[in-house]
């Protein structure tokens, strides 16, 4: 008797359970927006300019995050279980998001490399094993940060929308030729910024960037990190206080969530100007646009202050 | 057939491949996409203590190559992987500490099953490996429980995320083959090929259940909450439960600073060897604080208390604090252990300390939370 209730009491757990799972309508059921998960703020921003109303677009890392290390919580894995694409920035910096990937169980998942087209740069032509830090094989991965590419950036998150919703394809294309006309706009307006730009030089805390330096000019003359990723030695850190005074560079710059000791003590010790610059759309107030992180970029670079093209 | 250890001939063999594989792959111009992840752990462990219940050890202070792990971990296709980790230890021959298949994606209700050999997931102590501890020594109350190497078995997991809006909740079922249930003396006679003393265990599988949700907090961490159980017949007539309650809270912004603490509890309830329909129930505790305070430093605190799994009345409990200093994330990292540790019914106490160096060679995945 006791074994017979105890049997029906587990089917009946098991009913309610599938009663629960079942009555939880699908991710693609319906008409209802693409639900869009987006490794980083700024891959976020250009969906949600390409997909408008037919996209909902969340972000797992926010933009003063450091896209290198974020924790995969199971809260991100849920995110990505409801989403129909998800969009990587590819070239080994959010090598987080397999985790996430694989903690999705969400075998429909249409997994976008938004690197896919982009000519890499400061790709290793050697083994890039641990002894050179957290160096890419795949190269610099911080290619958002060229105006240029985020053509090739759009056409790949517009593509998948268009493979993901059929339907609407013509509209993301009309979304993608929009917005890359409103860049186009800026970005003529970044082109004769160029010549204000080519006299900078700043001592960078990561090798963020190169992508930036070639689209405006500007160099990065040394890095506080000796090898990426990797805290700076006392003896580095000596080199560098002499290479900034030896060279008067006048600048050096880290991202929101460095330990902006370092940069501090830099600036104490050899007089220069420091910097908080975000890599991230969101990263820093007046950056919720990819056009107004790029006008911040370039503000506290030239040190005429934040937020607004000068 | 035996899965849990091997030592004879075949076994070196086995492991010393996998070696090779290593030594092979580090030797390439880099691990292609291809080839699964393969890395390699290395323990390295100082202790001194001065317990005289100990006099038998010539020496208080003594230097361990404490445990080497051996990680092959990748994807098979696009719904499926495979992980496999190999330990090797001073005390012991070569084992295969884990081993299972994962086919996560693909299936109905976002279901997974998991098959293979596996730390059975009763509290979270219990499927993180020892390297990955920033307190260093496992707790008392795993180890009375489950032994050394912990709670494993061969079986079959079935586990079903439960839709609760914002909370990832999971529910999991596994279908054990048992050898966990007869305890590590067993497992020692089998790694030793020795028949294992005492009567055979019955032909019956074992079974066990977790059910776990994690609580976002912020953006940068949660509180996980998990309630787990696994039961099974030792002996004729006798059925062994274990059950345990966890609670994990980690908050981690960056790379600079973290919080993390954990609590368990854990009974054990068990036939008593030779007294028949006669059980014994057993409790432990355990509970630690972690605080990255820097890039490359930690301190924390532990403390872990248990009765005996044959006597109830026998307490023991160990307190200690610790201190990590990694150098480069975690591919090197130095820890610091100073603990206390009393037997309560013999009134006996005693002091030790552990440095452990560990090291990690290869792409070695992260632990989920």
């Amino acid at each position: 008797m006791m074994r017979s209730m105890g049997r029906m009491g587990v089917m009946g757990v098991m009913k309610v359970l599938a009663g629960v799972v079942l009555l939880a309508p699908p991710a693609w059921a319906g008409d209802d927006p693409v639900r869009v998960v987006s490794a980083t703020t700024t891959l976020g921003y250009f969906a949600e300019q390409i997909g408008g109303a037919l996209v909902e677009v969340e972000s797992i890392a926010a933009g003063n995050r450091d896209l290198h290390y974020v924790e995969a919580l199971p809260s991100h894995m849920l995110k990505l279980r409801k989403a129909q694409l998800y969009l990587t920035v590819g070239m080994e910096l959010d090598m987080w998001s397999k985790q996430l990937i694989q903690g999705s169980r969400n075998g429909k998942l249409r997994v976008v490399d938004c690197s896919a087209g982009v000519a890499a740069m400061e790709v290793p032509t050697f083994k890039a094993d641990a002894r050179y830090g957290d160096l890419h094989p795949y190269g610099n991965p911080h290619y958002w940060l060229d105006p240029a590419n985020v053509p090739a950036i759009c056409r790949n998150i517009a593509g998948a929308l268009s493979a993901a919703d059929p339907d609407h394809a013509a509209d993301y294309n009309r979304g993608l030729e929009s917005y890359l006309a409103k860049l186009g706009t800026k970005v003529a307006e970044w082109e004769t910024l160029k010549p204000k730009l080519a006299d900078v030089r700043f001592v960078a805390y990561h090798n963020t960037w190169p992508y930036l330096c070639r689209f405006f000019g500007c160099r990065m003359a040394g890095f506080v990190e000796e090898f990426p990723g990797v805290a700076p030695s006392p003896s580095h850190l000596a080199r560098l206080i002499e290479q900034i005074k030896g060279e008067s560079i006048p600048l050096v710059v880290y991202e929101p969530f460095h330990d902006k000791r370092v940069p501090n003590m830099l600036a104490e010790r050899t007089g220069c100007r420091v910097e908080m610059i975000p890599e991230s759309i969101g990263g820093a107030p007046g950056t919720d646009t990819y056009e107004g992180l790029i006008d911040f970029v370039i503000a506290r670079l030239t040190g005429t202050g934040g937020g607004t093209t000068p | 057939m035996r899965f849990r250890t091997f030592t004879g001939h075949p076994a070196r063999l086995g492991f010393t491949a996998c070696l090779v594989l290593v030594l092979h792959g580090s030797g390439l111009h880099a691990q292609t996409t291809l080839n699964p992840d393969i890395s390699l752990i290395g323990d390295i462990r100082g202790g001194w203590h001065n317990d005289s219940n100990r006099p038998d050890e010539e020496d208080a202070f003594n230097l361990d190559l404490h445990e080497a792990e051996l990680a092959i971990q990748g994807y098979l296709n696009p719904y499926a992987r495979a992980d496999i980790f190999f330990g090797w230890h001073e005390e012991t021959a070569a084992e295969i500490e884990e081993l299972y298949f994962t086919l996560s994606r693909g299936l109905p209700l976002s279901m997974a099953v998991r098959a293979g050999r596996y730390l059975l997931p009763v509290g979270k102590i219990n499927q993180t490996h020892p390297h990955a501890y920033s307190f260093i020594e496992r707790p008392l109350s795993n180890l009375e429980f489950f032994g050394e190497e912990g709670l494993a078995d061969v079986g079959i997991e079935l586990s079903l995320p439960i839709p609760t809006g914002p909370l990832a909740t999971t529910l999991a079922a596994s279908v054990l083959k048992g050898d966990f249930l007869e305890g590590e003396e067993h497992a020692h006679a089998l790694a030793a090929q020795d028949e294992p003393s005492g009567e055979e265990r019955p032909n019956e599988r074992a079974f066990g259940g977790r059910i776990e949700t994690f609580v976002p907090t912020s953006e940068y961490g949660g509180l996980g909450i998990g309630l787990a159980g696994v039961t099974g017949v030792p002996h004729e007539d006798e059925r062994r439960y274990i059950g345990g309650f966890d609670l994990k809270y980690r908050w981690k912004p960056d790379r600079y600073r973290s919080f993390t603490a954990g609590a368990e509890w854990l009974v054990n309830r068990a036939p008593l060897e030779h007294e028949e329909e006669e059980n014994i129930t057993s409790h432990g505790f355990f509970g630690y604080v972690d605080h990255q305070f820097r890039q490359r430093y930690n301190v924390g605190a532990a403390g872990s208390w248990v009765q005996s799994a044959e006597n109830s009345d026998d307490q023991l409990w160990r307190i200690g604090g610790f201190a990590g200093y990694a150098p480069v994330e975690e591919t090197s990292l130095l820890r610091l252990l100073v603990s206390y540790e009393k037997d309560v019914s013999a009134d006996h106490g005693f002091w030790s300390a552990a440095l452990q160096l560990v090291f990690s060679l290869g792409p070695h995945q992260p632990h989920m939370f």
